[in-house]
């Protein structure tokens, strides 16, 4: 009897699957697959991210869609790696998802968006810096955002330009340390850093690897201290951006920071540090106090955003991954609304866009791995609670300084 | 005052008890006989409440106790000094006998109780601050029904009093339990010194396989004691019970 | 060189005196109770929030909300145990892992569905309070955190100690079944024994919210941390807490500065297997009961 009722269970699961497949609403809709880790330790930016993409699609849905037919996201929770993955492979094989977006997190991104290559299906990442991602040879994965060695470019870049003139230094002189947590993460940006530092011939006098999860980084800012750099550059999740900053303070170490990206934009970064986080400089995707004559449709995302959520964004990775899925969905119209992998690869490669255009201010150009060359990563400073950008000049609503 | 009746015990599949019956008045020493296994132990858990009756009743002046929680037991003045000693051998000797009038009515009489025990044992004075599983055998016998007597009882149970101790401490140990019958405190006494036990018995109950097999006088026991040697003479062995 | 290593020694003592005090408090459940509770660092993230939300909310200083957190927490522990655990207590460790695991998500996910994963901290005036003490310097709030740690193991050490209840409570650990012959209520034992040790995880909580963010993970390091360190200084053992605590903070920190940040979780991790291996009672441990649990 239970057996028979088991039996008619499944029959019933199946029966209803059947009726609600993909298939049969595909005409209607665009399906895309959202991939980001929404549970879990990397939950905060994870739905941050995702909530820039849901954004781009209310928007464009009111918008009338793309050519007339609604954008419609199948959601995925993908706290860890295993399970970027399986969804990945879910949404593909059980919903027939034929297009994948995601994900914040390198690691999970190289999960998931192989899972999609593998399947010939085309996977587009929003938010993850990792080089490796758009290095694989895979046909099908673009990527809109720029890289981690963009962001080492622009990061070393500034330290030569600005900060060692500023400090009255050659920037042979400039002693630079590098910390770093220890994921593929960090130590593929530390190496990066390294070699940039070296190329550019500043002074390269500590690295520092250590875990994102520890609850006390003393001996990290103890070696730190030892090395006496004249600025730190730190590549930080969340919580470990926030110690490093306390402790440096806590163990007498002055040195300046620049951050990567990552824990440095966050708000709860200075509401956790607050005059502590004055001075510190930031490299990041575009952040919100910026020259908006160089990010058109910034300040209405903001608004959206703000009616949406009911709070301020927390990060730039938000607004990151609304320009990335407004490009995405660009380029799907170009393909006059298929997901054929082949036109869609297409339609990416011929797509330009000026930098100055967009909410980012972010300019588009592919190349042949998929990786969107023309973003470019902006550094900001923490003023009076606010991440303002500080350089280049022409995004920059102040110039920087040197806090001491 | 303890009234025990056709009470029967199992754990799980296993029938420890199937039909005890026995009483004990008001400053009565009573003890019970029998071999390995016979449930004597059971018994006494089946009265403190640790293990549960599946049938039976047992009653304590007139009212029924075989449904109270182990806890409430004690309150009634009912005490059980537990086979192997029990005792908690992290803690202090003076922490053990301060547990044992852990009760309400107990606690309020502490003070004069120590001084009781330390009358009757005056060893464990001296050894009142040494852990108390630091002690020799003897010594632990004496903490544990000191411990017992703490609990101010009326109805003091001890399971194998004399079990592992040497013959000069197994005298003092009946010296003392003569002692705590002629203070007015009932003893219902599990033995392997059967010879002993019978002579300064009032009464004593011969279990077998779980069922009391006879109740009576110890003194007319101890006069068919060759007859029973039988089963009972491997008690005398020693060795630990069920 | 000297000062390097005066200052790192005092930077592990400071961190090692909050390990010492989460595991306090995981000892205490396991050695009455008999559980490993898998939920104790999310009852410290509970109380994090708890001092966050009054402090946002009502301007309470973090040190004076641990008059509402700690009996709060009491009583959140006394609940775990009186609704989650006394109906399957007795069932095998393996149930019993699984149900403080489960109280552990639900914890972790409430706190993502009420708050999101963003990183709350409270900011006061000792937050950023450094103490120059000549070759070294202290932060005030870890330091008050140590302090406290250190006078609430002297407070719980004097309560198990000389207290009847406190002489209860090490009884049951003991052995149950003789504790309730000394008319001990054993079940009100377990629910103050969970009901303590979630007041001492929310004090941790509360001590460090000062130099601490809280978030809905936020607990799950520390929820290992403390088992390391309650398996180091051996199960059931509050002096044995106390060292390894430390002993903890100190290889963290020490070979963090002199080999490398990246493998002091390592080292006393490393050190934790091997103590499973050729000590599995630890420092002080009584080694009894660790077979009810599984871990033998």
């Amino acid at each position: 009897m239970k057996r028979a009722g088991t039996i008619a269970g499944v029959l019933i699961l199946l029966l209803g699957a059947l009726l609600l497949s993909p298939a049969a609403l595909a005409q209607q809709e665009i399906r895309i697959g959202a991939i980001y880790p929404r549970s879990g330790s990397l939950a905060l930016l994870g739905e941050e991210s995702w909530r820039g993409a849901e954004i781009a699609r209310q928007e464009r849905n009111e918008a009338g869609g793309i050519l007339g037919r609604q954008i419609v996201f199948v959601n995925a929770d993908a706290p860890n790696v295993n399970a970027a993955r399986s969804e990945a492979e879910r949404l593909i094989s059980q919903q027939g998802v034929q297009l994948l977006i995601g994900t914040y997190s390198s690691a999970l991104s190289m999960a998931a968006s192989e899972a999609a290559a593998r399947r010939g299906v085309t996977f587009f990442e929003l938010g993850a810096i990792s080089d490796g991602i758009t290095q694989r040879g895979y046909k099908t994965v673009f990527r809109t955002n720029p890289t981690a060695s963009m962001f080492v470019a622009a990061q070393m870049a500034f330290l030569r330009d600005w900060m060692a003139p500023q400090m009255g230094k050659e920037p042979e002189q400039l002693r630079v340390a590098i910390a770093h947590e220890d994921s593929d993460y960090g130590t593929s940006v530390a190496e990066n850093m390294r070699r940039e530092a070296e190329r550019l011939g500043l002074n390269l006098v500590s690295v520092q690897p250590y875990s994102s999860t520890s609850t006390d980084l003393s001996s990290v800012i103890l070696r730190l201290r030892a090395a006496s750099p004249d600025v730190i550059v730190a590549v930080s999740y969340a919580q470990d951006a926030i110690l490093l900053q306390r402790q440096a303070h806590e163990l007498g170490l002055r040195s300046k920071v620049v951050g990567t990206g990552g824990g440095h934009s966050l708000s709860s970064f200075y509401e956790a540090l607050g005059d502590l986080a004055e001075g510190v400089f930031n490299v990041d995707f575009t952040q919100y106090e910026v020259n908006t004559a160089f990010t058109p449709g910034l300040e209405e995302f903001r608004e959206r955003y703000r009616a949406t959520f009911g709070e301020e964004p927390r990060s730039g990775h938000s607004l990151a991954n609304y320009m990335g899925a407004h490009v995405l969905f660009d380029i799907i119209e170009r393909s006059g609304g298929s997901l054929d992998p082949e036109r869609i690869r297409a339609s990416t490669l011929s797509y330009v866009v000026r930098p100055g255009q967009l909410a980012t201010g972010w300019g588009v150009r592919f190349d042949e791995t998929g990786q969107n060359v023309g973003a470019t990563p902006l550094v900001t400073q923490w003023r009076g609670g606010k991440l303002v950008t500080v350089w280049p000049e022409q995004a920059a609503v102040m110039a920087p300084v040197l806090i001491e | 005052m303890l009234k025990v009746e056709h009470i029967a015990v199992s754990y799980g599949e296993f029938e420890a008890l199937t039909d005890v019956s026995f009483e004990v008045n008001e400053g009565e020493l009573v003890t019970l006989l029998g071999v390995n296994g016979a449930g004597k132990t059971t018994t006494l858990r089946a009265i403190s409440g640790i293990v549960p009756a599946r049938s039976g009743t047992i009653t304590y002046d007139g009212r029924p106790i075989h449904k109270l929680e182990a806890e409430d037991i004690v309150e009634l003045g009912i005490v059980h000094v537990p086979e192997g000693r029990g005792l908690f051998g992290t803690l202090t000797v003076r922490e053990n006998l301060e547990l044992g009038a852990y009760t309400a009515r107990a606690r309020r009489r502490a003070s004069e109780s120590m001084e009781m025990v330390f009358q009757l044992f005056p060893v464990l004075k001296q050894r009142q601050s040494q852990l108390a599983g630091s002690l020799s055998g003897g010594e632990q016998q004496m903490c544990a029904i000191g411990r017992g007597l703490m609990a101010r009882p009326r109805l003091l149970m001890i399971d194998e009093m004399s079990l592992g101790l040497a013959p000069v401490l197994v005298q003092k140990m009946f010296e003392a339990v003569g002692q705590i019958v002629r203070a007015g405190v009932s003893v219902l006494l599990v033995e392997q010194h059967i010879r002993h036990s019978i002579r300064i018995a009032d009464r004593a109950c011969v279990l077998e396989k779980g069922r009391t097999v006879k109740f009576g006088p110890a003194r007319e026991l101890a006069d068919q004691i060759h007859f029973q040697s039988l089963y009972l003479g491997a008690a005398a062995g020693g060795g630990s019970s069920e | 060189m000297f000062e390097l290593t005066l200052q790192a020694i005092v930077s592990g003592l400071l961190v090692g005196g909050v390990y010492a005090l989460m595991a306090a408090g995981l000892n205490l459940i396991f050695g009455v109770v008999r559980i490993i509770n898998f939920a104790h660092g999310d009852l410290m993230m509970v109380a994090m929030y708890a001092v966050y939300w009054l402090f946002t909310l009502s301007g309470i200083d973090p040190y004076v909300a641990v008059l509402v957190v700690a009996p709060a927490l009491f009583l959140l522990g006394v609940f775990l145990q009186r609704v989650v655990i006394r109906p399957i207590q007795g069932s095998s460790p393996l149930m019993i892992i699984f149900a403080t695991v489960a109280v552990s998500l639900v914890l972790q996910n409430l706190a993502l569905m009420l708050f999101q994963g963003d990183f709350r901290s409270v900011q006061t005036s000792y937050s950023i309070a450094v103490l120059d003490a000549g070759p070294v310097l202290v932060s005030v709030p870890r330091l008050i955190a140590f302090a406290a740690s250190i006078l609430l193991f002297a407070g719980l050490f004097l309560f198990l100690r000389y207290t009847y209840v406190g002489k209860a409570l090490r009884a049951v650990a003991e052995n149950r079944t003789v504790a309730r012959l000394m008319g001990i209520r054993v079940e009100r034992i377990y629910l103050l024994a969970f009901g303590l040790g979630s007041a001492l995880a929310g004090i941790a909580g509360v001590l460090m919210m000062p130099f601490a963010s809280a978030y809905p993970t936020v607990g799950t390091i520390y929820t290992l941390l403390a088992f390391v360190v309650v398996v180091l200084g051996g199960l059931g053992s509050m002096e044995g807490t106390v060292v390894a605590g430390l002993a903890v903070g100190l290889i963290e920190t020490l070979t963090g500065t002199f080999i490398s940040p990246a493998v002091k979780e390592i080292a006393y991790f490393g050190l934790f297997i091997v103590i499973l291996l050729i000590r599995p009672q630890g420092f002080f441990g009584l080694g009894k009961g660790t077979e009810e649990v599984g871990l033998k």
